[in-house]
């Protein structure tokens, strides 16, 4: 198995972490906190000595900021960027051929070992994008990573696809894991759900989730009447 | 008749202070919810906008107050902040991280002049009071007003010109709606309190202009607290637990 690299979640999937070999996708609003999972999942994998390969459309150091805030700092170990400004290699939104030629060439040149791939930049295609250009690239991408040891985890927001979008890109997935916001009487409640995992019984029930200054901490959700 | 308007307008101001005190608490309930410290801000700043042009119409009721150019500017920069985060989240969804007219580099001359126009502001005040307002240079009866509403106009130009222009670049509808909804409310309160108060009373102070104020505010508090619950999508257990 393969840490998420928050404890919680690992116990909570059942089997300590993310399938081998398997692709992830964290769904959730803007602003909820899925990249602190890909943050996590990203730093237990430099400290376990694994490559870890990290896609997004920000700047570096946004990126190194945003995870700051939540207690992570890469500041010993980095991953390996794709990323608008800083990265080894620039992120080209309009040239979908150049990403997919990157990721196999790194997957190649690190066969030897376990390799973590995060990619924070799904929603941003589909809406630059023909949604059946983005499926055919991530299927074929998924394919490609599944080749090697690693572990693909995506991020896709919440509320600027369309359902059927959504669930397409979904079922590419091995594992899909939603955060959302849900209403309790007066009160907002964030609550995690495990759609599907791939090797174990689907786990219908809702956690809460809240970030702390030591991680996420995750527990069965208990309605209040 | 003065009797019975005044009546009206503390029970208005009773509702009004309930009303506003329930967004701001959706306002901050929502931020608890989120992860990432740009929307973290942008809900904050929803709050903040409440609890500002809540404070700006209870001291309607007391115009002399020596807080009002406290509450005057709290509300100012708390209308910045809102704005500032706004357009900051807009980019975040923005799937070409567009910044728009430089706000990135904007935000910062925003900031730094609005601060600083607040220290100038009381100094001359201060200098001018201790010599007694004697001999006042035409130039200061000009500068200061332009000054003292400063912020406010930092706040409206960049709401008004900047943040349009990100949303409309933004590809997140709740982002969208929530933005909508709080341009609504700031509309209302625009018409309301900066148009008709005026021509009903030139004494802010007066029971008819607190009356045209507290419907102002009771026709902005459904806008506000629908900008406050549309910072994200809003899941119901009822279609999903039982």
């Amino acid at each position: 198995m393969v840490s998420s690299g928050v404890p919680a979640l690992d116990k909570l999937l059942e089997m300590e972490g993310y399938p081998e070999k398997s692709a992830i996708m964290v769904t959730g609003a803007p602003g909820i906190g899925k990249e602190a999972l890909s943050y996590w999942f990203t730093q237990s994998g430099l400290l376990q000595g694994d490559f870890c390969l990290y896609v997004t459309r920000l700047a570096t150091r946004e990126v190194l900021k945003d995870a700051k805030a939540f207690g992570l700092d890469f500041s010993q170990k980095v991953p390996f960027w794709i990323a608008r400004e800083g990265g080894e290699v620039q992120y080209e939104h309009s040239d979908l051929a150049k990403l997919s030629y990157t990721v196999k060439d790194i997957l190649r040149n690190n066969s030897g070992r376990r390799v973590r791939v995060v990619a924070d930049v799904f929603s941003p295609l589909l809406l630059l994008n023909p949604p059946e250009h983005i499926y055919r690239f991530l299927s074929q991408l998924i394919a490609d990573i599944k080749q090697y040891d690693s572990v693909f985890l995506a991020t896709l927001e919440d509320g600027m696809h369309v359902p059927q979008v959504m669930a397409a890109m979904q079922a590419l997935f091995d594992g899909v894991l939603e955060l959302r916001v849900y209403e309790e009487g007066l009160n907002y409640v964030p609550i995690l759900k495990v759609r599907k995992m791939l090797g174990i019984q689907p786990l219908p029930g809702f956690f809460n989730f809240a970030f702390t200054k030591t991680g996420m901490e995750i527990g069965a959700y208990v309605k209040h009447t | 008749m003065s009797s019975t308007l005044d009546f009206v307008n503390v029970i208005m101001a009773l509702v009004v202070v309930a009303g506003f005190g329930y967004v701001t608490y959706a306002a901050l309930a929502m931020r608890r919810t989120l992860g990432s410290g740009l929307y973290r801000r942008q809900a904050l700043g929803v709050g903040l906008v409440a609890v500002g042009f809540t404070a700006l119409y209870l001291f309607n009721f007391d115009s002399d107050s020596f807080l009002d150019p406290v509450v005057f500017y709290a509300t100012a920069f708390f209308l910045l902040y809102w704005v500032d985060s706004s357009i900051l989240a807009s980019r975040a969804s923005d799937p070409v991280y567009r910044d728009t007219l430089g706000w990135s580099r904007l935000r910062l001359v925003y900031w730094v002049v609005s601060v600083a126009s607040v220290p100038i502001v009381f100094g001359l005040l201060a200098y001018y009071s201790s010599i007694g307002f004697q001999g006042l240079p035409g130039y200061v009866n000009v500068v200061l007003p332009i000054l003292f509403a400063l912020p406010i106009y930092a706040a409206v130009v960049a709401g008004a010109v900047v943040m349009p222009i990100a949303a409309r670049r933004s590809r997140d509808l709740t982002l969208r709606r929530s933005l909508e909804w709080l341009v609504l409310f700031i509309a209302i309160q625009l018409v309301l309190q900066g148009i008709v108060v005026p021509l009903v009373s030139s004494d802010p102070s007066d029971p008819k202009a607190i009356f045209v104020d507290g419907v102002a505010m009771l026709l902005g508090a459904y806008p506000l607290l629908q900008s406050a619950r549309r910072l994200v999508p809003i899941y119901s257990f009822h279609k999903e637990y039982d």
